[in-house]
């Protein structure tokens, strides 16, 4: 984007490093990379030039939901990362801490940005800064009952920005997350043990994978026992989370630890995965196993796993506990409501994961870029992408746990899928000049051929006497004409099953394919959605004025003026989301803002029923999300 | 003063205790009721300050006590103004003052004031309601008193229980139940409204909501967390057999003989047969009254003319139709045609012959059936051989003995035994359950209900495809379609109107 950029962090070679499990995407997280590939960014672009397992997770649950996840080479991701930064043209790098920043008051007395002071007191002047603290800001980690300040095993915490950001009031919370023990998989006797392959054909994380895989490894599967229950019921007490408990410390309620997952569930069994943390190293990655019993514990409890009895531990697991902002405090450009130039992104805002941290990342540096030329903030909103739902999210709603991704958190997820990530965001992010015009034309390019195919496939239209003699599949009822594309949609047949009767359609790419056989089994779907996604569309074009006075508005209830007051929603859409603020009001909002012959014209479109409609759709989800607590039962369930 | 004339439920706030409702035929050819309807009523915004006031007490006619209601922020200041206090009176007790007007000082009345601070109030905000004596020129100066009160406007119909919505003192529903009951003309609609506005109605659809939300966690659960943390299909089709219950559950409610929307629209008799038998007679006996134009010359009746009665508590709309016949007049032809359509309209259909009368009626024996009554009118000059082979003809046509009749709208004979048929028809129809009340009250929730059933059905044939992303996007659906009854969503399209239903002080 042609911003000068300095990006300082404490140890250059720590750059890329990951701090917990070794692989990228997931269910959800899948969708975050890709979208992030699609807008030009780089961390898919280095997970398949590391990677060396790929498995899609949810592949037998439709392909909306499907997430893409590679497990890396922990060295060759750091590596990869690191080149490629190198080689990142206005970019240079600075090994330091930043303890200070400076603000000054603008022309307005508006609190704003000019500088950041290091570790070593030097002062850099700069128009734009991007706070990235990840698990550093008052970084704490615990082993059993020992504890010291550090951002991560072997990095030192940073504490100088901690009383600056009190000092602008921006309030402060804990969270924390833990990992597990690292093993020496040449004490890990495999034998018995269920193998897990990478997929023979991989959906890859970024839409231009190189063309030189790297060589795969082998997984392997095992289960905690009855034995590694009793144990860690026994030193439940000697865990930090008993205290993080006390203190109100949230953890994050999906990558749950061992010792609540045996408090929740004492009767179960786990399972855990054994994933090698790279080609040239031994370590092993124990998923599943994140614990801060004390060490001697930890190692009691990896014995008593089948394969790990003679298991040796290269390093412990342990807990951390850090520092983030309420993200209310954002706007949806991810730059701080109380100091001008100043943007937050990653866990400092709550988020718990590589993936939420770097979609965050790449929006907030696109808008400082933006910022500076005094262009247009490049908002993402909920019906465009994943980012969107995510920001969307956290800077409405706030968050009281380490906020991790997931598909239902969308309204849209038939839409937004991980496999068209590109035809969504790359044309919207060239536009703002961070996507290059090489990936635009790789998507027009796409976007042609499957116009083309469609067009093909639609044209190629017989009535059910012609499709039973050709016999590709049972047909469940007579009479209307069938096109190629509706019988690929509604009967249980593969693309290449129509090259025999359409020959054109032979040498079509896989992603293609892919995109063609989606879409048409979908379509009803699809067209649903993108109804509702249009009057989505109108309330996000909405725009709240900033300087609105909501305490003055009789029309809202104190509460609905307080958390108004408070979110200062940037559209009515965002508005519509807090919870507590009644359609009604927001229709009365919407005329207030408005000149009376707009609001006239707002109000008509408002009418349908699908269209305010779409101000329950997410609330729905929260109340859904809400019920989590009766996921005990399921899980009871089944055991 | 805008109040009668301004407000569109007049008519029916006012309709006295029987009758009436007379209208032409092509408005029954809308939905039953204005509500159902979706006209589309823009309201202004509410302005920022306004603190709004009407007369509560609904007439302007004389009576012995009226009630004035102010509700906003200024509420504090009228109190203050009319009653020249220093200090509220103590809150929600009945305070004997007088009152005087700001303008001149004048004493306007000695009544009772009573205060409700908000949030505890009917619209949440600060209300203050003035109990005066009821006559003209006192209601006129204290509402003349309040208007010269900076800050003070008119209330806008249905503004009261519109800002008692937004204060979410009120649910969609439970503003339709208050609606219901200000309307409300008989005992089963009072009943089934009452329940409404207490929120009872809503109940079921807020707890099959929640319940549905519970399982869309489960599914979810597994789209989500099923790879990493081993929940497995079954977890969803654990949800499968509940939600088949859930299904049958709102099936049942479904087939309830649309009883709510009966109770509260009113139940339909129509009164069909051949030219001249004495259609118009009859219903004006129904109706107590001349609404119908009797003439002994056939196709008098060209149109469908309707009157409302309270009819054993139940709401009953009576509409007398033309007689059927060959005709070659364009109008009567019209007005034949439309007799016909109402036929199959009708919750019960009355078909009147004449008892003499053998030829001319050959086309109305085609209307009947076993579920249709049959009335022979004019037994006051009954042939006896000719009424036998009527009554042979109609009862070939499979019309039950005891849903024929035989009266004299000239002599009232037979009349009463033919009213406790009707009353037992009418009240029959209204136990199609042994539910007390039907939840359904309007098509709107009737449709919302039924496109909720409609993906609950979707969702069990993804289910037993296995495709439980298409599953959990039909439980996304039905929940909204549950949402919109109680007015989670989509509110304003239906505000308007019903709002709009409210007389001032509402």
């Amino acid at each position: 984007m042609g911003a000068k950029t300095l990006l300082i962090t404490q140890k250059k070679s720590t750059i890329g490093v990951m701090s917990c499990n070794p692989s990228i995407g997931g269910i959800g997280k899948g969708h975050l990379v890709r979208e992030i590939d699609a807008m030009g960014g780089i961390m898919g672009k280095v997970a398949d030039q590391s990677a060396i397992h790929y498995r899609v997770l949810n592949a037998s649950k439709g392909p909306a939901v499907w997430g893409p996840r590679g497990q890396m080479d922990r060295e060759l991701y750091r590596n990869n990362m690191q080149t490629l930064l190198d080689q990142t043209e206005n970019l240079a790098i600075k090994e330091s801490t930043v303890e200070d920043l400076k603000i000054e008051k603008d022309a307005h007395g508006k609190n704003t940005i000019t500088g950041v002071i290091t570790g070593d007191h030097q002062e850099i002047t700069t128009p734009r800064v991007v706070l990235t603290t990840g698990t550093f800001l008052g970084g704490v980690i615990h082993i059993g009952e020992k504890s010291q300040a550090a951002g991560r095993m072997g990095d030192d915490a940073v504490n100088g920005l901690s009383k600056t950001l009190a000092q602008f009031q921006f309030p402060l919370g804990r969270l924390r997350t833990g990992t597990p023990p690292r093993l020496d998989g040449r004490t890990i006797d495999y034998k018995n043990l269920e193998k897990q392959e990478s997929d023979p054909n991989p959906m890859h994380l970024s839409f231009d994978p190189p063309s030189t895989p790297n060589q795969h490894i082998t997984c392997h599967i095992t289960r905690t026992t009855g034995e590694s229950t009793k144990i860690i019921a026994a030193n439940q007490h000697r865990s930090p989370k008993a205290i993080f408990d006390t203190l109100g410390v949230p953890a994050p309620r999906y990558c749950i630890s061992l010792e609540t997952k045996t408090e929740r569930y004492p009767e179960r069994t786990h399972i855990v995965w054994l994933e090698p943390e790279g080609l040239d190293t031994d370590i092993v990655y124990p998923n599943g196993l994140s614990t801060a019993l004390p060490e001697e514990v930890q190692l009691e409890i990896l014995k008593t796993i089948p394969g790990l009895e003679a298991v040796t531990m290269t390093r412990p697991g342990y807990s951390v506990e850090y520092q983030y902002v309420d993200p209310t405090e954002l706007h949806a450009t991810l730059e701080t409501k109380k100091v001008a130039g100043l943007y937050f992104a990653g866990q400092l805002n709550g988020t718990t994961g590589y993936e939420e941290a770097a979609a965050q990342g790449i929006i907030a540096g696109i808008n400082a870029a933006k910022s500076l030329k005094d262009d247009e903030p490049f908002v993402l909103n909920r019906a465009q992408a994943f980012i969107g739902v995510l920001i969307d999210d956290l800077v409405n709603l706030g968050t009281k746990e380490p906020y991790r991704m997931f598909t239902s958190r969308s309204e849209y997820r038939i839409s937004l899928r991980a496999d068209n990530a590109d035809r969504r965001l790359t044309r919207m992010a060239h536009e703002a000049g961070a996507a290059s015009s090489q990936l635009l034309r790789r998507v027009e390019s796409k976007e042609a051929k499957i116009q083309e195919i469609s067009e093909i496939m639609k044209g190629y239209r017989h009535g059910t006497s012609h499709w039973e003699k050709l016999g590709l599949f049972k047909l469940s009822s007579t009479g209307a004409a069938l096109t190629a594309w509706d019988a690929l949609g509604k009967y249980p047949i593969n693309f290449k099953d129509l090259i025999p009767i359409l020959p054109e359609l032979e040498n079509t790419s896989p992603d293609i394919i892919q995109q063609i056989e989606i879409e048409s089994k979908y379509e009803g779907y699809i067209t649903k959605q993108t109804k509702e996604i249009a009057n989505f569309k109108r309330d996000e074009e909405i725009k709240l004025p900033q300087d609105i006075d909501y305490n003055s508005l009789k029309f809202l209830s104190n509460e609905e003026r307080q958390k108004l007051s408070a979110g200062k929603p940037s559209t009515i859409g965002a508005a519509s989301r807090i919870s507590g603020i009644t359609p009604t009001s927001l229709l009365a909002l919407l005329k207030y803002t408005r000149g009376p012959e707009i609001r006239k014209e707002r109000m008509k479109r408002y009418k349908t029923p699908e269209e305010i409609a779409m101000f329950e759709a997410s609330r729905m989800l929260e109340d859904a999300m809400a019920q989590d607590d009766e996921s005990a039962d399921f899980v009871e369930e089944k055991s | 003063l805008m109040l009668r004339g301004n407000c569109p439920s007049y008519r029916r706030n006012t309709k006295v205790q029987h009758h009436l409702r007379c209208k032409k035929s092509y408005q029954r050819d809308l939905p039953r009721h204005k509500d159902d309807h979706p006209i589309r009523t823009y309201h202004e915004p509410l302005s920022r300050d306004d603190t709004i006031f009407s007369l509560a007490s609904g007439s302007i006619a004389k009576s012995a006590v009226a009630i004035i209601r102010v509700s906003g922020s200024e509420a504090k200041s009228a109190v203050l103004a009319l009653t020249n206090r220093k200090d509220l009176p103590q809150e929600r007790i009945a305070t004997l003052t007088n009152l005087y007007s700001p303008i001149n000082g004048e004493k306007l009345d000695r009544g009772m004031i009573i205060w409700f601070p908000g949030p505890r109030s009917f619209t949440g905000e600060d209300v203050v309601e003035f109990h005066l004596h009821g006559g003209r020129a006192v209601i006129a100066d204290t509402l003349a008193a309040l208007g010269s009160i900076p800050g003070l406007s008119v209330a806008k119909p249905g503004e009261f229980t519109r800002r008692a919505f937004q204060n979410q003192k009120m649910d969609l529903m439970e503003v339709e139940g208050l609606s219901d009951l200000i309307n409300a003309d008989t005992e089963a609609q009072r009943r089934q409204a009452l329940r409404q506005f207490e929120g009872k109605t809503g109940e079921k659809f807020k707890e099959w909501r929640k319940t549905l939300l519970t399982h869309l966690a489960h599914v979810e659960a597994v789209i989500d967390f099923g790879d990493d943390d081993e929940i497995g299909y079954e977890v969803a089709r654990g949800v499968v057999p509940k939600i088949q219950e859930l299904q049958e559950s709102i099936k049942f409610h479904l087939e309830d003989g649309r009883r709510g929307e009966k109770v509260r629209d009113g139940i339909s008799i129509g009164i069909f047969g051949s030219p001249n038998v004495g259609k118009s007679s009859l219903i004006n006996e129904l109706a107590q009254r001349d609404v119908a134009i009797v003439s002994s010359r056939p196709g008098t009746t060209r149109d469908v003319v309707e009157v409302t009665v309270n009819f054993a508590g139940f709401p009953v709309i009576f509409g007398d139709t033309a007689g059927i016949r060959e005709s070659e007049d364009e109008i009567e032809m019209e007005g034949i045609s439309r007799a016909k359509k109402r036929f199959f309209d009708s919750d019960i259909q009355l078909c009147v012959l004449d008892v003499n009368d053998t030829g001319d009626s050959a086309e109305i024996y085609e209307f009947l059936n076993p579920k249709v009554v049959a009335v022979l009118n004019k037994i006051d000059t009954e042939d006896r051989i000719k009424s036998a082979e009527i009554y042979r003809k109609i009862l070939e046509r499979g019309v039950l003995p005891e849903k024929i009749f035989k009266i004299s709208c000239k002599t009232k004979a037979g009349f009463q035994e033919f009213l406790a048929g009707i009353q037992d028809l009418v009240q029959k129809s209204f136990e199609t359950t042994s539910q007390e009340t039907s939840l359904i009250t309007r098509a709107r929730h009737r449709q919302e209900l039924t496109s909720c059933l409609e993906s609950l059905e979707n969702f069990q044939d993804m289910m037993s495809m296995d495709d439980i992303l298409l599953a959990a996007e039909e439980l996304r659906s039905a929940i909204k379609c549950l949402g919109r009854i109680s007015g989670r969503v989509d509110v304003d399209e239906i505000l308007g109107v019903i709002f709009s239903d409210f007389c001032i002080g509402k």
